[in-house]
């Protein structure tokens, strides 16, 4: 059925009244500067209650599921890799682009200690290859866009850093998250993807996953078993 | 008080004709808390039979006779949740098309209450001074707990009781599996749920269980019947008029 | 379409009332997401749980009310974010559009994310027919499509199978070893389904939300299959009611809070996938076409119907299922189609037709558990009262109710209306009720004997309550 019959029918079964018209709705009518507004009092509020946030963060991300780690710097950050590495002994590690993964898996220190372990970087491989590399890595390691306190999530963007994949098809995810990113509610988030939205003209990007703890399924018997599809054991190193 | 509060009983067809004792008790309890108790005799059914099998205007014909029948009491009370909630909450519905006999229908309805509510909201009586020396657990009806929202009123109650040892059952507020003709459409199923509902009652080693519909009291009297339990299924009016006692 | 068998409803029931396998499962209802949902309301506290109700019920209202306005917005924007928005009027048209961008491509192999959609619409059949390989990719649909049964619960389709008879599937029907845990079946079913994610040309998903503003696509999984369906094959088509539609993305915040706690009783599932069109050309990966089918299919009758019209608010959480006493009683498999429990019994009848499905709207006690649980409150008992006043006007059904019921009622109703034989009929009652109990004939009588079978009947009293009424009205 073409649009407009499909309209005009969903039109006349709802039957408005002749003086019924559209009343407009705030949260799409609503200007840019406007809402530049609200994310800079969000952005406020959240320096000022960083700390409580960080703390509720830490337990909301462990009920769901997160293995939760917090170091003050990245040297820690780098030595707490390197001993989860270690743990996990992989063959390889897919690791995405952002600066923050750079930094901590481009280390020396990583290189020359994990001498069994392949370090990949998604841009040193084409789609395909990536795909392929994404269901053969024993651990995928990603930064995160935004990270959420009320819920435990990891929010990610997949784009031209950070692939789908990287976090989803290995059996190990680890989430490299900096404090700055940590919203407190999922309200806060939405406002901030909306402004994104706005100032991008209609286009906030083609994806984006909040990751709220590992891959479960309670399909059989209402039996909880983690890491059906996705990751079986994801871990969030928290830094600063 | 400076005026006797007056009332008049809506008795319900099941009460009328099945559980009459249920009806004197909730006469006699009203009296005792000061209540002038009239009974007018031109009523019937509320038409809740009609309506829940889909017949609305047989049941609207029937709203109009409750109308005409209670529009000048100052306060309706009727022992039973589900004819409460077809008369508080229905009958609303059924008078959609004309609005001015609905803006008559809703003044009385908001003059109506069930025997529970009636006395613990609107006379504010907890306390009748029935004593009762025994186990008791509550079957919340579920039009009573849903429709008309009587979360406590009846547990106040029998708490009051003197003697009585308040039991709490888990599924106290789940379906007894009455439902009016559902209870003969699809037996099976109304027989699982009673069935789930008398197990939690006998583990509770209740001595009697109190509900305020007579549907529910049907079901659970009869059921409990072919189970030959010794816990026995009254009406809340029964228990706060000393009719009640325990078995064997 | 998918087969209909909701006219098989009271026999199916007892079929399930009579199996242990079922019985047992249904437990699990009640302990597992009964509780869960409770605990998660009394952690986000029961005030803001209100809050968040009224709120969904107000979007929702308004939504449904101009959701052509929606639909509109929402083309414009799925078409500027690169992607293509189709209408289909019913599911045929739905099958012919998703066959036609199947054959375009040349699909050979399709994985599937779960959608009760594509359950309404019997997609798998149509795409086995076409010789392409489809895959359920959520472990519950993957039991129920290698079992070929239709879903038992809203959210966990296969709940009504022990792991035995999962076990059983896997070996007769995916050629696996014989299981015994349940880890190593969901182990089994990663292997099973990891070649599948990796090679198939296109992925197929639901929607839980459209956001007309954005022209983005919400899905909620806890497995990851609906992340695997949406970034490895090159082409996503999504298929949604035309209901699920949210004017803006902040609403999102009202709507997540609701569904996981009341589904699972999660803050949020594992996964929430935010979909706004094909990948962009930059993009390391996903899918190179998006294509959005929106279905109406008997949904623009509950729109139609300002009585019927808030099931479309409906977010497929199941907690009125996991709350019903019916449906705790005969599960999903009794309500014969895609739909179950008090939902079921709503949106069934709208969506075959009522003639086809008479029993839905009546097996219920009314007894309201599943408005008092909806996250977006849905009055469900005055909707079923609704389709039970439309069945017996015979509006939109093809048969009018049974012959007994209708003379029961009238004869009822000339009892009722009168005085006089209201007054005597109590007499009459009593009188042959002691007959007929001398008699042993009590369990014989038509209709009673449903009662009598397991139930003893009240013993009419003699007098009634109007005879004796003077004795304590004039006591004072």
């Amino acid at each position: 059925m073409d649009k407009k019959e499909f309209l005009q029918h969903v039109e006349k079964c709802i039957n408005r009244d002749a003086l019924d018209t559209y009343p407009g709705y705030e949260g799409i009518d609503r200007s840019l500067s406007n809402q530049q507004t609200i994310v800079s009092e969000i952005k406020i509020r959240l320096q000022k209650n960083r700390s409580q946030i960080l703390d509720k963060f830490a337990k909301t991300a462990a009920i769901a599921g997160w293995n939760f780690f917090r170091v003050e710097n990245i040297e820690q950050a780098i030595q707490k890799t390197i001993d989860l590495l270690s743990s996990i002994n992989p063959k390889e590690v897919l690791c995405s682009e952002e600066e923050i993964v750079a930094r901590i898996l481009k280390d020396k220190q990583i290189g020359s200690l994990m001498n069994k372990t392949k370090i990949i970087f998604s841009d040193e491989e084409n789609r395909e290859e990536l795909k392929l590399t994404s269901f053969k890595a024993d651990i995928g390691i990603t930064g995160v866009d935004y990270a959420i306190a009320e819920t435990g999530s990891c929010v990610i963007l997949p784009g031209i850093t950070l692939s789908r994949l990287t976090s989803l098809a290995p059996p190990h995810h680890l989430a490299l998250v900096e404090v700055d990113k940590v919203l407190d509610t999922l309200d806060d988030l939405f406002a901030i993807r909306k402004l994104t939205f706005l100032e991008e003209e209609g286009d906030m990007g083609s994806y984006m996953n909040f990751i709220t703890g590992p891959s479960r399924t309670g399909d059989i018997e209402q039996t909880i078993v983690k890491g059906v599809h996705g990751p079986k054991e994801v871990s969030l190193l928290l830094i600063g | 008080m400076s005026k006797r509060i007056k009332a008049s009983l809506f008795i319900t067809c099941l009460v009328d004709q099945l559980y009459p004792d249920v009806g004197l008790s909730m006469v006699r309890v009203l009296q005792k808390a000061g209540v002038d108790v009239q009974f007018p005799e031109g009523q019937t059914c509320c038409g809740q039979p009609a309506f829940n099998s889909g017949f609305n205007s047989k049941a609207l014909d029937l709203a109009h006779k409750f109308l005409d029948t209670f529009e000048d009491s100052d306060y309706v009370v009727l022992p039973s949740g589900s004819c409460g909630s077809m008369i508080k909450v229905f009958y609303e519905d059924l008078f959609k098309e004309d609005p001015a006999l609905q803006k008559r229908m809703q003044a009385v309805a908001g003059r109506t209450y069930e025997f529970s509510q009636f006395l613990v909201n609107v006379l504010g009586v907890n306390d009748v001074g029935a004593s009762f020396h025994g186990k008791a657990t509550y079957h919340a009806s579920c039009h009573l707990l849903r429709e008309l929202g009587a979360t406590n009123e009846s547990i106040n109650l029998m708490k009051s009781v003197q003697g009585l040892e308040f039991i709490a059952v888990e599924n106290a507020t789940v379906c007894c599996g009455f439902g009016g003709t559902f209870s003969v459409k699809y037996p099976d199923i109304s027989e699982a749920m009673i069935g789930k509902k008398l197990d939690t009652i006998q583990a509770s080693g209740a001595d009697i269980v109190v509900a305020n519909d007579s549907g529910c009291l049907m079901q659970l009297k009869g059921a409990m019947g072919r189970r030959k339990l010794r816990t026995r299924a009254v009406h809340l009016a029964e228990l706060l008029d000393n009719k009640v006692t325990i078995n064997g | 379409m998918a087969d209909i068998k909701t006219k098989e409803f009271k026999s199916e029931s007892r079929k399930a009332l009579n199996n242990p396998q079922i019985q047992k499962s249904l437990v699990r209802v009640i302990d597992h997401f009964g509780e869960a949902r409770v605990n998660a309301i009394e952690e986000i506290t029961p005030e803001v749980w209100e809050i968040l109700r009224e709120k969904a019920r107000t979007i929702k209202t308004h939504t449904m009310s101009y959701l052509d306005h929606y639909l509109d917005l929402m083309e414009a924007n799925v078409r500027k974010n690169g992607g293509v928005m189709h209408f289909a009027k019913d599911a045929a048209e739905a099958n012919a559009i998703v066959a036609s961008l199947i054959s375009a491509k040349n699909a050979k192999s399709v994985i599937k994310s779960k959608s009760m959609i594509s359950e309404e619409m019997g997609l798998n059949h149509v795409l086995e027919e076409m010789n392409v390989d489809v895959a359920e990719t959520d472990l519950g649909e993957y039991i129920i499509q290698l079992a070929e049964e239709t879903p038992f619960h809203i959210i966990a389709p296969a709940m009504h199978k022990s792991k035995e008879e999962v076990a059983k599937l896997f070996v007769e029907k995916a050629g696996t070893k014989l299981y015994k845990e349940i880890p190593e079946l969901a182990e089994a079913s990663r292997h099973l389904l990891r070649e599948k994610f990796q090679f198939a040309d296109v992925g197929i998903t639901g929607a839980n939300f459209m956001v007309a503003e954005t022209g983005t696509l919400v899905l909620v999984t806890n497995e990851g299959n609906g992340r695997m369906c949406t970034s490895a094959p090159k082409m996503h088509i999504a298929l949604a009611g035309m209901e699920k539609m949210l004017p803006s993305l902040e609403d999102l915040g009202v709507f997540l809070r609701l569904l996981a706690r009341s589904a699972t009783g999660q803050r949020l599932t594992s996964y929430t996938t935010f979909v706004s069109g094909p990948k962009r050309e930059h993009d390391k990966d996903g899918p190179e076409e998006f294509h959005l089918i929106v279905v109406d299919n008997g949904r623009s009758k509950m729109l139609q119907d300002v009585d019927l019209r808030e099931a479309l608010n409906c977010i497929r959480c199941g907690a009125c299922l996991n709350n019903c006493p019916i449906y705790q009683n005969v599960g999903g498999h009794a309500y014969g189609w895609v739909y179950s429990g008090p939902i079921g019994a709503v949106v069934t009848p709208m969506l075959v037709g009522l003639d086809q499905s008479k029993d839905l709207p009546f097996a219920s006690t009314l007894c309201g558990r599943c408005k008092e649980v909806c996250p977006v409150k849905i009055n469900i008992p005055h909707m079923l009262l609704r389709l039970r006043n439309k069945s017996t006007q015979n509006e939109g059904a093809g048969d009018k109710p049974g012959v007994k019921e209708r003379v029961f009622f009238s004869l009822w109703f000339y009892m009722v209306k009168s005085k006089f034989l209201y007054k005597t009929s109590g007499r009459i009652g009593s009188g042959a009720q002691k007959i007929l109990r001398m008699l042993k004939l009590e369990n014989r009588i038509p209709f009673f004997g449903r009662w009598t079978r397991s139930r003893d009947l009240p013993l009419i009293p003699t007098k009634s309550f109007r005879d004796r009424w003077k004795d304590v009205g004039t006591a004072e």
